[in-house]
């Protein structure tokens, strides 16, 4: 059953990096008049797209900007193979591997086609997403019983949880049942990748309504598969401009400070440094 | 001005008087058979039922303190609400839950549901949405259909899935609601009947627009049918 899987997942890599080959080549056509001709039977390893195994970071980079918190905020595109933002024109392509919509773009999508609960439905996007909760970890900022932070999380625990995680701990199906990963506990009883304080509880003592309305980041490790089937790992950091460790209402949110690790051999090792 | 008040005989002013209020009347008659929070005979309309007015959702508003909304139950038949949600939790005394933010996420009753507040209980809830006129809702989607897409609860629209069709739409900055039109949700009752619900509004006499984020609310009005025979059948209007 387990090898039968990464056959098929290495089928289905090897056919879209052959198509993705095709498409390279039909696209160069017009600079240069030496086309090399395909051979998809080569290991996808030999044509490597997209940005290396490796970490990537990114620092504060505009989403929606300035969003006031309406549920139709601007949807943000990422491909992690890429290493880029990508058009809401490409919504359809399995070009991107992850989305940020809803309030203050929480709601995190993968790139699937068949789950009608990813932007990426229709699509034909073979990706999934999950989250690691480290019990160890949480017990630093988070009550568990209360679902409410104890206090704002250190930066220093994104990094452990992150380098915590050193390979996929869900199947395919796990990963791909997951519509969208979302905020923690907020009106519903779902666990999140980060805490909306709508009250202001975590600072009650805070002048005014500076601290009401805040989310702040867990330090949870997201599982990504990409549209194109590769795994990756990802933390955020804070969904603030210039990512304060304690953000308050002041803030500019709307922005995304993140870091992730993607394999490019088809494995599902995440022990990248 | 004066020659006309003159012509006409008192008599005749009464009767142009009675022809006014007729017309008034009758205009306003047909006004209420259309009106959205208009009676049908047939389903049971709730208009302004307080939530939870002592939470504030922002900013320091007098009388109000910064602190979760207090959750409360409802039970169609008995047109109940339910504060003490404690010591009915996983009974059969509630059909819907009013949660979370102003109270406006709403939750059904199942047992088995580990989502839903009755989790552990004896409910047989199950929610989903139909964009379609109330009125025109004459049938409920089959039980395996509504176990298929069974939201567990409605709220905000699109949050936090995208499946997750909701009663309104909400900015968390301004908060302001505006409800979902010609929504209408189809559900199970506790006890498994068939039922429809329209959410209609959570502020105070339900104004068709609402510019000002202190209209008190939560208050809510809505309507529902109940179908008792234990079918399918939701027809309400004529």
């Amino acid at each position: 059953m387990y090898l039968k899987n990464i056959i098929s997942l290495k089928r289905i890599t090897l056919l879209s990096t052959a198509s993705a080959f095709l498409l390279l080549a039909s696209c160069s056509k017009n600079s240069s008049n030496e086309v090399k001709p395909v051979d998809p039977t080569k290991p996808d390893t030999e044509t490597p797209t997209g940005v290396a195994t490796g970490v990537y970071s990114i620092a504060s980079i505009a989403m929606d900007p300035g969003t006031n918190g309406n549920t139709t905020a601007k949807t943000f595109y990422y491909s992690l193979e890429e290493n880029k933002e990508i058009p809401e024109s490409q919504r359809s392509t399995s070009n991107w591997d992850i989305a940020f919509y809803s309030t203050y773009n929480s709601s995190i999508s993968p790139n699937n086609g068949t789950n009608k609960n990813s932007l990426g439905y229709g699509g034909p996007g073979k990706g999934g997403i999950s989250m690691v909760i480290n019990s160890t970890i949480d017990a630093n900022y988070y009550d568990n019983a209360k679902h409410e932070l104890k206090s704002v999380p250190a930066r220093d625990l994104f990094d452990q949880a992150f380098n915590a995680v050193t390979t996929v701990p869900f199947t395919d199906d796990q990963l791909t049942a997951n519509g969208s990963l979302v905020l923690d506990h907020f009106n519903t009883p779902d666990d999140g990748w980060a805490w909306y304080d709508f009250y202001g509880n975590l600072f009650p003592n805070a002048p005014g309504d500076s601290k009401q309305h805040v989310a702040y980041a867990m330090p949870r490790t997201i599982i990504v598969k990409t549209a194109k089937g590769h795994y990756a790992k990802m933390i955020i950091y804070s969904l603030y401009k210039d990512a304060p460790v304690d953000p308050s209402r002041a803030n500019q949110a709307g922005y995304l400070t993140f870091k992730y690790a993607i394999q490019k051999d088809g494995s599902k090792n995440l022990d990248i440094k | 001005m004066k020659y006309i008040t003159s012509t006409i005989k008192p008599a005749q002013r009464i009767m142009a008087i009675a022809a006014c209020v007729t017309v008034l009347f009758a205009s306003a008659c047909k006004k209420d058979q259309t009106n959205p929070l208009g009676e049908d005979g047939v389903s049971t309309v709730i208009k302004d039922l307080q939530g939870d007015i002592g939470a504030s959702v922002g900013g320091s508003v007098p009388g109000k303190e910064n602190r979760p909304f207090r959750d409360f139950y409802y039970n169609f038949d008995k047109k109940l609400q339910i504060t003490d949600t404690a010591a009915n939790k996983t009974t059969l005394n509630w059909d819907i839950a009013f949660t979370g933010i102003y109270n406006s996420f709403v939750y059904i009753n199942s047992g088995t549901n580990p989502k839903s507040p009755g989790f552990g209980g004896q409910g047989q809830g199950v929610i989903v949405g139909i964009d379609t006129p109330y009125d025109q809702v004459n049938e409920a989607p089959t039980a395996e259909a509504m176990e298929q897409d069974n939201l567990t609860f409605v709220g905000m629209d699109k949050y936090p899935q995208l499946s997750n069709m909701g009663w309104y739409f909400y900015t968390l900055t301004t908060h302001i609601a505006q409800p979902i039109k010609n929504r209408t949700f189809v559900l199970k009752t506790a006890a498994g009947k068939y039922a429809k619900l329209e959410l209609i509004s959570m502020y105070q006499g339900a104004p068709p627009t609402i510019t000002d984020l202190n209209w008190p609310a939560p208050y809510f009005t809505f309507r529902y049918f109940v179908q008792q025979d234990g079918s399918r059948n939701l027809r309400t209007s004529k």
